[in-house]
């Protein structure tokens, strides 16, 4: 057994090596007209016919439609016209064709169009090849028609994939990260391309980057944790917020989406419900590289809070708040940093005859998500460190600083994300700070929520 | 002589948009009595835990006893008492009104007290928190609220002329110490002993008052 794969391997290797000895990509045809197929014939029955039908269970057993970019495989090699050369062609002639040969022996075992249900030609030294190379081949002509047109004609990419799938320890992950190496690759050859291009864009937004689906639309709860010193800052027993997400992209294209986002909320107490903050908000992609996104966003909370003695309480904040974001998702894992930065503002509040003024200072914020995803389960979590400015309270004779604040935040976040739909658990707390600061002190009910944190349970729908 | 008249009204109008008393006479050493109304008045309880409960401000009165107490202050005082005198001779005075007073004065006269607070507050102070910021300072030392024991004052039943639903506190001391030496308007509490009901802020005639006054 080992043998045959190994003669596979040989086989897809040569495959290879012809292929690299070639200037840039191989091309697969030749501006066929049809009339070269005067020399074939119909394959009907035979080896070559029932390794096709193997090579089709082999690909099934991967479940590689699942694979993004593979989908066409499988029927690309279970409908392909199969022909057989009636006539030998010298190699010359076979070159012309833009036939594969193995520089070794100079042996030609098959041909095909980079287009989708393109005939493929088998040539008489494929005759002689076993079931196991003969199912290579089936697997790496398909690959010529069935991967995306930026790559299908490279010879590289189809013999390598076709390695991936016929080797011995073969498995859908392995698969699945080969084909994502090559659609990564080619995004960055693009982008170099583009370097120093002023006209439109062409930049490819990598496969797995939010921002092939940047629009979403989603509902969220958070389940506060709350002390009662939070009660006693709030005045309310503030208990859970559900969140209404609706962020649209429609201007630009992908690799330049600008999206606008509404957040509006229901914040419910322990007594009843009322309206809360409302947020509006703007991303705009500024620039990919090597698989890294960075994206500027800006983000107002506004108070929008319905409840009158909320509405007038330190709650009542409104927030300006500009960062970056930088992305990058791999194979196995994702890293994201946010910088971000949210302008001083005041609230004021009338306790009895006082007028109170509440100064929240500026808060510098870092926010680092990191995390592993396994096929569509993505786990692991934030940590996040805020430094707000001087917090004031004053009105009358009254007078309070506090300096500055820290607040050192971290929680996890367990995901199942499809292509178009998300379902998300995640939670913050309170790791660490100074003076015994909450989130309270930041008053960003749409933010950072109140108390010592909270969970939240996500729902998503992405296009 | 017409401009004369004319000159007085308008004094006497702008005087009276200042917070000069129209009850009080003004004397003939050009001293003036200046009275004004605690704004700042807040009632700590341990059975109000809620800084915002509406029973602890804006109340037409307030029923005091070892476990409510009164916390009051003149939100601004070194702003208003500019003109204020007050020294061995001229003094100046806390003044609280209830209906129990009437006729009934001596019984208070050592029953309340009235004592300098010593840590600052605001309006949303507890029986338990001076106020709810972050900080340990926002806890009171002892629960109750922080005073000087040793600068509380009892009622002077001899205040000239004064209401007789009212009891009036010489509260200089405080106000020369705290206020105009240390720059401290952390105001006052009213602690009792018993239990008494005494006029809120609400009350347009008889809310907690200071009264000093001024040339």
């Amino acid at each position: 057994m080992k043998k045959i794969f190994s003669l596979t391997l040989i086989l897809a290797t040569q495959l290879s090596f012809a292929a690299q000895t070639a200037q840039g990509p191989v091309r697969v045809g030749n501006g066929d007209d049809g009339e070269d197929l005067q020399s074939f014939e119909v394959i009907e029955d035979g080896a070559i016919v029932e390794a096709r039908q193997k090579a089709v269970q082999l690909l099934k057993s991967f479940k590689i439609q699942k694979i993004e970019g593979l989908g066409n495989l499988i029927p690309e090699v279970e409908n392909t016209k199969l022909y057989m050369t009636k006539k030998g062609l010298n190699p010359a002639e076979l070159a012309k064709l833009g036939a594969f040969t193995s520089d070794a022996t100079g042996l030609v075992y098959a041909r095909t169009m980079p287009e989708p249900y393109a005939p493929t030609r088998f040539f008489p030294a494929a005759a002689k090849l076993d079931e196991s190379q003969l199912i290579a081949l089936h697997i790496h002509e398909a690959l010529h028609r069935a991967l995306a047109p930026d790559i299908r004609e490279n010879e590289q990419v189809a013999t390598t994939i076709t390695e991936s799938i016929v080797e011995p320890n073969a498995s859908f992950d392995r698969i699945e990260a080969t084909v994502a190496r090559f659609r990564r690759e080619k995004n960055q050859q693009v982008i170099a391309a583009n370097n120093g291009y002023t006209g439109a864009s062409q930049i490819k937004v990598p496969e797995k980057s939010r921002l092939k689906n940047p629009s979403t639309f989603g509902l969220e709860a958070r389940l506060f944790n709350r002390d009662e010193d939070s009660e006693i800052v709030t005045g309310k027993k503030i208990t859970s917020m559900y969140l209404l997400r609706s962020h649209l992209y429609p201007f630009g294209k992908n690799e330049s989406a600008m999206g606008i986002g509404i957040d509006a909320s229901v914040v419910k107490t322990e007594d009843d419900s009322f309206m809360g903050p409302l947020s509006v908000g703007a991303r705009y992609r500024l620039y990919t590289h090597r698989d890294f996104d960075i994206e500027g966003f800006a983000q107002v909370n506004l108070n929008t809070l319905s409840d009158e003695e909320l509405k007038n309480s330190m709650m009542g904040r409104d927030t300006h708040t500009v960062g970056l974001t930088l992305e990058t998702q791999r194979d196995y894992f994702y890293i994201q940093n946010d910088l971000f930065y949210t302008f001083e503002s005041e609230v004021e509040e009338k306790v009895g005859n006082v007028d109170y003024t509440y100064t929240f200072g500026s808060i510098l914020g870092i926010n680092l998500k990191a995390g592993t995803h396994y096929k569509n389960f993505m786990l692991g979590g934030f940590a996040e460190v805020l430094l707000a400015d001087n917090f004031i309270a004053e009105g009358g004779d009254y007078n309070y600083e506090t300096g500055r604040l820290r607040i050192v935040s971290w929680g996890p976040n367990i995901e199942y994300r499809k292509k178009n739909y998300s379902l998300s658990l995640r939670g913050r707390f309170i790791l660490d700070s100074s003076k015994g600061a909450s989130y309270d002190y930041l008053s960003d009910l749409m933010g950072y929520g109140v108390g010592q944190g909270s969970l939240q349970t996500q729902v998503n729908v992405f296009f | 002589m017409k401009f004369n008249w004319f000159f007085i009204i308008l004094a006497t109008g702008i005087l009276q948009s200042c917070g000069v008393s129209p009850y009080e006479d003004v004397d003939g050493d050009d001293y003036y009595e200046q009275k004004f109304f605690s704004n700042g008045v807040k009632l700590i309880s341990p059975s109000i835990d809620d800084p915002r409960d509406e029973r602890s401000m804006k109340q037409d009165s307030y029923k005091l006893n070892s476990k409510a107490r009164l916390l009051a202050r003149l939100e601004k005082i070194s702003d208003r008492s500019g003109r204020a005198v007050v020294n061995d001779e001229k003094r100046m005075y806390f003044a609280i009104s209830s209906d129990s007073f009437i006729d009934n004065q001596s019984q208070y006269e050592t029953n309340i007290q009235i004592c300098p607070l010593t840590t600052n507050w605001m309006m949303l102070a507890t029986w338990n928190q001076a106020h709810p910021f972050p900080d340990s300072n926002g806890k009171w030392k002892k629960k109750g609220g922080d005073y000087a024991e040793e600068d509380c004052v009892t009622a002077d039943l001899s205040y000239p002329d004064g209401r007789e639903d009212s009891l009036y506190f010489d509260v200089s001391d405080w106000y020369v110490y705290y206020v105009q030496s240390h720059k401290k308007n952390y105001g006052l509490v009213i602690k009792v002993d018993g239990e008494v009901e005494i006029f809120g802020e609400e009350d347009t005639l008889r809310a907690p008052r200071f009264i000093w006054q001024a040339r």
